[in-house]
């Protein structure tokens, strides 16, 4: 008994030793402002997620627009309501060996949810590169549902129920009812938005408001848009009227950034700047996006600095109502 | 429906795209028997290898990593008594005591058979079902799901039958540990333990089961300087031994169907999976069983465990190819294979692309059946390990745990979970408790609580809810049945033994 303790002990030991000695390595700080052979792409959503997709296909691109062709690892940091791999890339040292990506929306619903103290990151201080994926927001009711426009939705006499996961989804079913004035009430707990979808198909609610992609692909099966929080209207819905069109204006869009940690040098900076406004040129990597089911739109970081300081501000306006819905799930 | 056959078929007769079939199988078969690995790691890692690849091809590749890591992870549950995946959990039970007492052979092929046509059944049903999928997955609201995993629930009757308080104990401390963490549906960070952000996501699945099953038992087994099977014990070896699994298999036809369809029901309700219905499939069978080695090494609780899981993947396909909604995470990452290769999966997949629906089923098919060949032709070697002292063995398989509970998240937190829970487990099974209970009360405590939130949010907090539709009648009356059939079965016994009495 006393051997087999003993070896134990033993494997016990050098497993932890082998963990520091990882540890260790990965924390090794870049000597010179040369790219790591290797670079962490950190995404706080698990794989097969639209944020993931369009990650891994920028990963399999992008080296060969970067000095010495680096090999990309997408790393799917999905915990603490996503938190975790933002926090993980605030963390890292900006030598160029994390590279963060986040729905813009989320990180600031979590900065505004939970303070910056509570969800582990200031979102303003990272270093932007570009941001993607920049696409108007909707609000859809299901086959059943009669309401035709947001005025019928406001005059409701019950409160709306909207299916919802949590983040972006949430924030933004706050924002535009309080801002329109539409009576709501939230049912959480679906995990992902096909899921939300379906309980809007199903009938466990009767409005849902995702990204205007996502909702495209439902349209088939009964949901009908009823708003975009767009500019101006969409391609692919020229039919359906904007929130501003109907006498609410207000703009809510979904943007994918690409950011270095806080500190990150301006010259590494410029080097994956480059590196991706080459890449959204790359014809073979547009097609690729698209045949995933996206569409590659590309904003600078000077462009995508400003969409986080104006997604901040909207944020910060409706914090103390997405605390109280928040806290009314309870 | 059938329209899009052709072209799977004649790729996958392309010796290329086999060649990646067996490859694929291969993968996910050796990352099920590693513990903390399974298809989620294994596609995950495998996906930028098949950017090079025909579309076809590819998918081909992913969904053989995706059907094969079950089987894979029954291998390590049967022979040293560690789940290589959370859907194997149940699989232990029966495997273990079977290998210890030298059938390892026969119980690893029990498992292959048993997961390959568990596997087989479940994706039959995914093919009948695409005539009437939407309606089979929109069945499944909240209200059905709960009702769904409270019939998983209710199975804890069986593992409480020996003793009552003891066995209730234990699983309340299931569903205690399956409370932590941040609920999404309440929005309560519960017992967070000083933690500010580790145990948000709560206790994990592979950290918690890798520690109570293999961590417990290999500390047991350096108490006891335990040996191994001496050869000549060994019983059922060699071919013979893995012919003889194969034969089991078909003497228990209605449990073997009985779970599969288990596991299916399981795979099409949504947030459930594969190690829902292996318990709740085993629990089921060892409540009905009149065997008297349930528990102690029964080939029918092995069966039943084994069926379910690898069904449960045509199951879990049905809302992932009908709506584009992954019936678990694993589908999610098949899904982000799909997406890639620019098919992008929702209500229009079954509708544009029926050729991709059905290399999909194809490939699922493939990877379950060659898996599982090659489990059957490996079997009598694997066996081998049983013999081998204990003393020997489990340092090298305590690394494998503890490496494998470090890679699913590069988190020291949960190396020290599966320490916790391996000292946890320790300390029950030596003092006369049930893994079971604690089990079933973790898997599925989060998805009935969720589920029964939500169908509360959705009805305005009416409970009438739960009775309005006949999924969840069915599923309601089929848990009283459940909990019923041992008190009838007690009464049944007790007037026999009263008739012989008289006789």
């Amino acid at each position: 008994m006393l051997i087999s303790l003993r070896i134990l002990s033993a494997v016990l030991l050098s497993f932890w030793i082998v963990l520091n000695d990882f540890q260790q390595a990965v924390a090794q700080p870049a000597k010179t402002l040369a790219l790591p052979s290797t670079i962490n792409l950190v995404i706080p959503y698990i794989p097969g997620t639209g944020a993931d997709i369009q990650t891994r296909v920028v990963a399999r691109f992008l080296p060969k627009y970067l000095p010495g062709t680096p090999t990309f690892v997408v790393k799917n940091d999905a915990g603490a309501g996503g938190r975790a791999g933002v926090q993980t890339v605030y963390r890292s040292k900006p030598d160029g060996a994390a590279v963060g990506g986040a729905y813009t929306p989320d990180a600031l619903a979590n900065e505004a949810l939970y303070g910056i103290d509570g969800a582990g990151f200031d979102f303003s201080k990272f270093v932007p590169l570009m941001s993607t994926y920049h696409q108007a927001y909707t609000i859809s009711v299901g086959p059943k549902v009669s309401y035709k426009s947001l005025d019928d939705m406001k005059r409701s006499a019950k409160p709306v129920p909207f299916c919802t996961t949590t983040g972006m989804d949430m924030s933004y079913i706050v924002i535009a009812t309080k801002a329109i004035g539409i009576p709501m009430r939230l049912i959480p707990g679906f995990k992902g938005a096909p899921t939300a979808m379906a309980g809007l198909l199903r009938g466990d609610c009767e409005a849902v408001s995702l990204g205007i992609e996502f909702t495209n692909r439902y349209l088939k099966d009964g949901v009908r848009p009823v708003a975009v929080y767009g500019a101006e209207r969409q391609s692919i819905w020229p039919d359906v009227s904007t929130a501003k069109e109907q006498g609410y204006p207000l703009e809510l869009e979904i943007s994918l950034a690409y950011f270095l940690p806080p500190g990150a040098p301006a010259q590494l900076a410029n080097v994956y700047r480059d590196g991706l406004a080459k890449l959204y040129r790359d014809n073979e990597f547009l097609e690729a996006i698209k045949a995933a089911g996206f569409t590659p739109t590309y904003a600078d970081a000077k462009r995508t600095q400003q969409i986080v300081s104006s997604l901040s501000s909207l944020f910060s306006k409706y914090a103390p109502d997405l605390r109280d819905a928040a806290a009314k799930t309870q | 429906m059938f329209e899009g056959i052709a072209p799977a078929v004649a790729a996958l007769a392309n010796p290329q795209v086999m060649g990646f079939v067996i490859v694929g199988s291969i993968i996910g078969l050796v990352a099920g028997i590693l513990p903390g690995l399974g298809n989620i790691q294994a596609m995950a890692v495998a996906l930028p290898f098949t950017f090079g690849m025909e579309r076809l091809t590819a998918i081909y590749f992913l969904s053989s990593i995706c059907a094969s890591a079950t089987y894979g992870g029954a291998i390590p549950a049967i022979l040293v008594n560690i789940p290589g995946t959370p859907a194997n959990a149940a699989t232990t039970i029966e495997g273990y005591p079977m290998a210890k007492r030298g059938e390892g052979t026969r119980a690893l092929s029990i498992s292959a058979t048993a997961s390959a046509l568990g596997g087989l059944i479940g994706i039959a049903s995914l093919v009948v079902s695409i005539p009437i999928v939407k309606p089979v997955v929109l069945f499944f609201g909240p209200p059905e799901t709960f009702m769904l995993v409270l019939l998983g629930m209710v199975t804890i009757a069986y593992a409480v039958q020996q003793n009552m308080i003891r066995g209730l104990a234990t699983a309340g401390v299931g569903v205690l540990l399956s409370l932590v963490g941040f609920s999404p549906v309440t929005g309560v960070f519960r017992f967070p333990l000083g933690s500010s952000q580790y145990l948000w996501d709560g206790i994990q699945d592979v950290a918690f089961l890798t520690g109570i099953f293999g961590l417990s038992e290999a500390i047991r087994s350096g108490m006891d300087a335990r040996k191994g099977v001496p050869a000549a014990e060994i019983i059922h070896a060699g071919f013979h031994g893995a012919l003889q699994g194969v034969r089991d298999v078909f003497h228990y036809p209605w449990t073997l169907v009985r779970s599969s369809v288990t596991g299916i029901i399981v795979g099409i309700a949504p947030g459930v999976g594969g190690s829902v219905s292996n318990v709740v499939a085993y629990a089921m069978t060892a409540q009905m069983s009149k065997d008297p080695m349930i528990g102690k090494g029964s080939i029918e609780g092995l069966i039943a465990a084994e069926s379910s899981n690898n069904a449960t993947y045509g199951g879990d396909a049905v809302p992932t190819l009908a709506f584009g909604i992954p019936g678990s995470a694993a589908m999610a990452v098949l899904m982000a294979g799909l997406t890639l290769h620019g098919i992008p999966v929702g209500p229009w997949l079954m509708r544009e692309h029926m050729e991709i629906v059905w290399v999909v089923v194809f490939g699922l098919v493939a990877g379950t059946v060659l898996s599982c060949v090659v489990g059957f032709l490996v079997a009598r070697w694997l066996a081998r390990i049983t013999t081998m002292s204990m003393g020997l063995v489990m340092p090298v398989i305590v690394m494998l745990i503890l490496a494998g509970s470090f890679a699913v998240r590069q988190n020291y937190w949960d190396v020290l979970v599966t320490i916790g829970s391996g000292i946890f487990g320790f300390f029950l099974v030596s003092h006369g408790y049930s893994l079971l209970p604690v089990i079933i009360g973790f898997l599925l405590a989060g998805a009935a609580e969720l589920a029964f939130i939500q169908a509360l949010y959705i009805s305005e907090g009416s409970p009438l809810i739960f009775f309005k539709s006949p999924v969840s009648l069915i599923l309601l009356l089929s848990s009283i049945a459940v909990v019923l059939y041992p008190v009838f079965k007690s009464r049944l016994l007790e007037k026999e033994r009263k008739h012989e009495k008289a006789a």
